[in-house]
Parts: C-alpha cells; sequence; structure tokens
C-alpha cells in the first residue's frame, strides 16, 4: 500500500509545480534544487497563520515544503538545525520536519531574519 | 477632558518611542500586528486601584495605583538565544526611558517597575518573542462635585489656648478672611 501511495504522491508532484526555484543544502553544504529534480516538485505553501503572542496576536504565514525525502540530501529529522532551505533565494530553517510514512515529509519553515 | 489614565498611557507611548530607536508604538491591543510593525510597543492598563486611606480627605483627592503593562515584540532572532537577547536589551532599554522620567512626562507621581515576563513563539514566518513588563505609576484624581452640598467657605474664626491654660482674655483670636477665591 506504501508503495502505492509513494508512485502516487510521485505523479501528483510530477504534474505540479508553482515556479518556485527551491533548492535543499545539509548542514555539511551538499546541496540539491528541487524545483529541478525531473520527477518531483515540491510544494512550497505559505498561508496565513495567526500567532497568538501577547493581546493583539501576530498576522503571520506559516511557510512549509512539501517534498520526498528520497531527494533530500540529508534527514531533515536529524539535520534540523543546520539544513537549510532557499526559495527564490529566501533562505529558510527548518523549525519542524514531518514525515508521513510513505516517502514524503512536510517542513515547517522559520525565515531566516 | 481626557482621563488621567489616557494620558498617561499616550505620554509612555512618546517617552518609549522617543527614547527607544525604531520601536514601533501600536496604538490598539485589538488589532493583530503585522509584519512591518516590529520591534512592536503595546501599552495598556488593566488596572487602577484606589488607596483606601485617601478615600477619607476632604475634598476628597483620592491616590491611584495603577498597573501599566508594557508588551515588547520582536521577530529579530533566528534561535531562542538570539530572541531573548534582543528582547532583554528592549526590555532594558524601556526600564532606561522609565527611569530617564519616572513622572511619564509629569502625568503621573511617581512609576516603579514590578516584573517581567518573556516568551518565546514558534508559530508563524519567524520567531517571535514576547515580553511583558509590569509597573505601576501613582496618581491623585480629585472627585468632581464632591463637595457640592457644602457652603462655601468664606471665614475661619480661630482661638488659641497654649497648653490648653489660658483665660478666655489672654486667648489670641484670629480671623482669617478671603478664602472664597475663584478656582483658576
Amino acid at each position: 500500500m506504501a508503495e502505492h501511495i509513494e508512485r502516487m504522491d510521485r505523479q501528483v508532484l510530477s504534474h505540479l509545480n508553482s515556479g518556485e526555484v527551491i533548492s535543499y543544502r545539509s548542514s555539511v553544504l551538499v546541496s540539491v534544487v528541487l524545483s529541478e529534480v525531473a520527477e518531483t516538485h515540491p510544494i512550497f505553501d505559505a498561508t496565513h497563520e495567526f500567532v497568538g503572542a501577547g493581546e493583539s496576536g501576530y498576522s503571520s504565514i506559516g511557510p512549509a515544503l512539501f517534498c520526498k525525502l528520497a531527494d533530500l540530501t540529508s534527514d531533515p529529522e536529524e539535520d534540523y538545525e543546520q539544513a537549510r532551505v532557499f526559495v527564490n533565494g529566501t533562505e529558510y530553517q527548518i523549525r519542524d520536519s514531518e514525515p508521513d510514512g510513505k516517502g514524503g515529509v512536510t517542513l515547517r519553515l522559520h525565515k531566516i531574519v | 477632558m481626557s482621563v488621567q489614565k489616557k494620558i498617561i498611557r499616550e505620554a509612555l507611548r512618546v517617552q518609549l518611542t522617543a527614547n527607544i530607536p525604531g520601536l514601533v508604538a501600536q496604538k490598539s491591543r485589538h488589532r493583530a500586528l503585522k509584519k512591518g510593525d516590529f520591534p512592536a510597543v503595546i501599552v495598556y492598563t488593566p488596572k487602577d486601584t484606589v488607596d483606601q486611606e485617601t478615600q477619607n480627605s476632604a475634598p476628597r483627592e483620592l491616590l491611584r495605583n495603577l498597573t501599566i503593562r508594557v508588551e515588547i515584540l520582536t521577530n529579530q532572532g533566528n534561535d531562542g538565544g538570539e530572541i531573548e537577547d534582543a528582547l532583554d536589551d528592549l526590555c532594558q532599554s524601556v526600564e532606561n526611558a522609565l527611569g530617564k522620567d519616572d513622572s511619564i512626562g509629569g502625568s503621573a507621581s511617581d512609576a516603579m517597575y514590578e516584573d517581567t515576563e518573556t516568551d518565546v513563539l514558534d508559530d508563524g514566518e519567524t520567531l517571535i518573542g514576547l515580553s511583558i513588563m509590569t509597573f505601576t505609576a501613582q496618581y491623585y484624581s480629585v472627585l468632581q462635585g464632591d463637595d457640592s452640598d457644602l457652603d462655601d467657605l468664606k471665614e475661619i474664626h480661630t482661638t488659641w489656648n497654649l497648653g490648653a491654660a489660658q483665660a478666655p482674655a489672654e486667648q489670641a483670636k484670629d480671623i482669617l478672611t478671603g478664602l472664597n477665591t475663584p478656582e483658576e
């Protein structure tokens, strides 16, 4: 079953391309341009996210990237402190990684300031 | 006439932004902050208590203790340590700014620092650091119309009986007049 889902993921990802240039760099500076991987395009999303900070709160966005674990140059579960994601030149660090158990992972990102 | 609490809040916003470069004062604590609002300062006054001993004064001039909350928010930091350092710097600047004039531009009799709570939040596009500083400002308020039923004070007749041992003929008498002058 997991194999079928992974194949389906690859099929879906191969047809999705939102146009961003997305790359991943491991802690040992091995980089891959994920958006150029032939079979899969990563999906970058940055929808609205409200942060309950103090009395007023903060109207923000929650940048996130879905991609195949096999396409990354390190395991983000272990490399989350030093690995970086670049989207159209904007640098992000990983605040959380959520593997789906079927070869995919959602990386929750923080913009580097 | 503005309520004194409002004057104190506005004076404190001015004092903080004048002394801390780049600080963005928010007028409302009910509007969500946006990316360009950082570093943000929000000033509000959740509590106002009266010193009960001043309830017996006449005319009734009440000493009030106003709780002031100063929220400082920053997004300048890529990890918890950097954010806390940035917050510590900002909080110190707030204390210093208030220390320069603890009457808050003459709007209060005194202002005293109480405590600070700090938190780092990891939702959103960047880390957000939040410090909530609490101060107490003292100010006096005169209740208007409190003596409206009393006659005007026009004269005071006094008799001085030193040691409570003077005969009436020896006691000095003073009559104070001209007391009922119009208020400025």
